[in-house]
């Protein structure tokens, strides 16, 4: 499978969900086919999957996808069983396992050598976990986690194949500000708070 | 708790024995969302994501957890500027032997990231930079407040 096509199923299922990616050519690609102000791009190798884990927790009634590498998922197993100690409903986890540290000269990964990360979320305690085999089994997995309620997580075995795409446009600190005014936004609530001499009020 | 008067709503957790009472009172409180960790790395992610969709929070550990955490501190709170709250407890601390070397590292790695130290490395960049160099070597330390727990804080 390539990443490419996933990452395309998703973008048309994905509606305002919050999207958090790891660092690396697939968060490009996402971008590219998803721009948004909705996406928040990690820099932290492993912690893609808590930050959308806090992400969830803080907003119960809005969809968080977590775009996760197997290199990254690898250096947090242990956010999955926080996750299915937490339950968030509203998470979905998707993890494209190429086998490879892509970003870091493509040394292998331990899924490279059989790891099973779907077989670690399930006995972490995420029950509604599995692996989607082609590219209309990831379609039907990610159409049917954005229409339901409940936990889930999805393992897909990707290619190496990049797509050339923009690189991304915004530095650390502009991807927060944007993403958080992105929710003010949408969510109607005020988070930065603007501190205004009380003539000008 | 003086916690939630602050407005705090969200707090990650990894036990130390000497932190007990306040963990059961965190655990305890239905106004606030506890996520009890597994390594404290995953707390910084996890208040980091919360933060961002409009949450207070805090993370309580030991310093062993911290030192866990570096990296996440370094480049998820600092790089992107996020403020979280550390309470950390200081174990090995004078008169710990136990932990004793955990202890002694533990101010020297905290130090260029405390409102304290902030200070000093101001005033020793006064000389050479001026005061544009100043607020460039201040801004990055926005990222996290830490509160070190000493033992006499809780007897």
């Amino acid at each position: 499978m390539k990443r490419f096509d996933c990452l395309k199923a998703l973008a048309a299922v994905a509606g305002d969900a919050l999207v958090v990616s790891s660092a690396g050519a697939m968060t490009l690609e996402w971008n590219a086919l998803h721009p948004s102000d909705s996406n928040f791009r990690v820099r932290t190798l492993g912690l893609c999957s808590s930050i959308a884990l806090g992400m969830a927790l803080g907003l119960p009634r809005r969809k968080v996808i977590a775009l996760d590498g197997d290199g990254s998922l690898l250096m947090n197993l242990n956010s999955l069983a926080t996750i299915a100690r937490m339950q968030p409903n509203n998470l979905t986890h998707i993890v494209f396992d190429n086998e490879v540290y892509e970003a870091s000269g493509s040394k292998k990964t331990a899924t490279g050598t059989g790891t099973d990360l779907v077989g670690v979320a399930r006995a972490a305690g995420i029950k509604n976990s599995l692996w989607a085999n082609s590219g209309e089994a990831f379609a039907l997995a990610v159409t049917s986690a954005m229409k339901g309620g409940e936990l889930c997580f999805i393992g897909a075995k990707v290619s190496t194949e990049r797509t050339q795409v923009p690189p991304f446009p915004l530095d650390e600190v502009e991807n927060k500000y944007r993403f958080i005014r992105h929710i003010e936004k949408t969510e109607q609530i005020e988070i930065f708070k603007t501190n205004l001499p009380a003539s000008y009020v | 708790m003086g916690l939630k008067g602050a407005g705090i709503n969200l707090i990650a957790t990894l036990p130390d024995v000497n932190l007990a009472d306040l963990l059961r009172e965190v655990e305890e409180d239905r106004d606030l969302t506890h996520v009890p960790l597994c390594r404290e790395e995953e707390g910084i992610g996890i208040c980091a994501g919360a933060y961002l969709v409009g949450k207070k929070c805090a993370a309580i550990m030991q310093n062993g957890g911290f030192f866990n955490s570096n990296n996440a501190i370094v480049s998820t709170l600092l790089q992107y500027q996020i403020p979280l709250l550390l309470l950390i407890y200081y174990a090995g601390d004078i008169g710990d032997r136990t932990f004793g070397t955990t202890g002694s590292m533990t101010e020297p790695v905290l130090r260029p990231g405390t409102d304290q130290t902030r200070a000093s490395v101001n005033r020793r960049r006064k000389t050479s930079g001026g005061a544009s160099g100043n607020q460039r070597s201040a801004r990055p330390a926005c990222g996290a407040q830490v509160v070190v727990i000493r033992t006499e804080l809780l007897s």
